[in-house]
């Protein structure tokens, strides 16, 4: 959608009523009932694919091909520390 | 705060200057989730520490149902002038008022996939579609995006009767291993037809569709959508 810009609406869609509804993002409350939904309904956004390392260029680039070839199922995440590092990090 | 950050279609975007206001400068990514190492003073900001957090993914939005209050609109984090934060580095100072606490039922990784997907999929969804409710149909389209499976997740998590649609019969079965009701596949001729047919027998009109691709979705969906009182269909741009 961001990249095409033309969607036709065409008169037969107005006959029958319908509606188009455009949405991006949401507010800072739609964020926090988000959270919230996702919390009491034990909710797991899907992970395709992690890499880790923010110098780790190949793997990052990576992501992005399977962005652009459509590859994934689900979001595709850079892992800059592994859980329980992040303290020694610190 | 540190730890892990996802990549939108915005950043793939971004990357070829296809996205308004790109900017060098600006560390890319919209999504973070990680630990707060440090904060200011006040009893509010210091109440965050240590805490694993997600950050709300732009700014210059409260809570009007319509559409940004601020006046210079809404900043989404990551890579444009419009905003000087972004998420793809090991540290992010940001107010304490952009913070939720991280599920803790999620992976780091899992939070870090959930903020602009999942904002994003809850307002088409649950906002805007007013549809997502038990015995309603609702069309996903296009499976496998992050905001499409965030859609799935809370419009099955509300009651509703979901179907999606996808180039890949393997998207369409994990879907379906997600709670879908069934799927199309949309490079076959004639998927309208068919995703009737899949529809419930006391219930065959789509009562929405959730939809980020645009293209010839109203000439295709009008003839699957229910007529009165409101269908809506919604697109949601990434």
């Amino acid at each position: 959608m961001t990249t095409s810009p033309k969607m036709p609406f065409i008169m037969g869609a107005v006959l029958k009523n319908i509606e188009v509804r455009g949405s991006t993002m949401g507010s800072r409350k739609e964020f926090a009932d988000m959270i919230k939904f996702v919390n009491e309904n034990n909710l797991k956004p899907v992970v395709s694919r992690s890499v880790s390392g923010l110098d780790n260029l190949e793997g990052i680039d990576g992501l992005f091909e399977d962005m652009k070839a459509g590859k994934q199922f689900g979001k595709l995440v850079i892992e800059v520390a592994k859980d329980g590092d992040v303290r020694a990090k610190l | 705060m540190t730890d892990k950050f996802t990549s939108n279609h915005r950043d793939l975007f971004l990357r070829q200057h296809l996205y308004p206001g790109t900017t060098f400068g600006v560390p890319l990514l919209a999504d973070g989730t990680g630990i707060v190492a440090s904060t200011g003073s006040s009893p509010s900001a210091k109440k965050w520490q240590g805490k694993r957090v997600v950050l709300n993914p732009g700014n210059g939005w409260k809570d009007n149902p319509e559409g940004p209050e601020s006046p210079n609109g809404y900043s989404i984090l990551g890579g444009t002038k419009m905003n000087p934060l972004g998420t793809l580095g090991e540290t992010v100072t940001i107010d304490a008022g952009e913070l939720e606490e991280a599920p803790s039922h999620l992976s780091s990784v899992e939070s870090a996939a959930l903020p602009l997907t999942g904002l994003t999929a809850w307002r088409a969804t649950m906002t805007k579609s007013g549809n997502a409710k038990p015995g309603h149909n609702i069309l996903v389209t296009g499976i496998g995006g992050g905001v499409a499976i965030m859609a799935l997740l809370f419009a099955v998590a509300a009651g509703a009767n979901v179907y999606v649609s996808s180039g890949s019969q393997e998207k369409i079965d994990r879907a379906k291993s997600m709670g879908a009701k069934g799927g199309v596949n949309y490079k076959e001729k004639g998927w309208e037809k068919k995703l009737v047919e899949l529809l419930p027998k006391e219930r065959k009109q789509l009562d929405a569709i959730i939809d980020g691709a645009g293209g010839d979705v109203v000439e295709k969906g009008m003839k699957l959508l229910k007529v009165c009182p409101c269908p809506p269909y919604i697109a949601n741009p990434r």
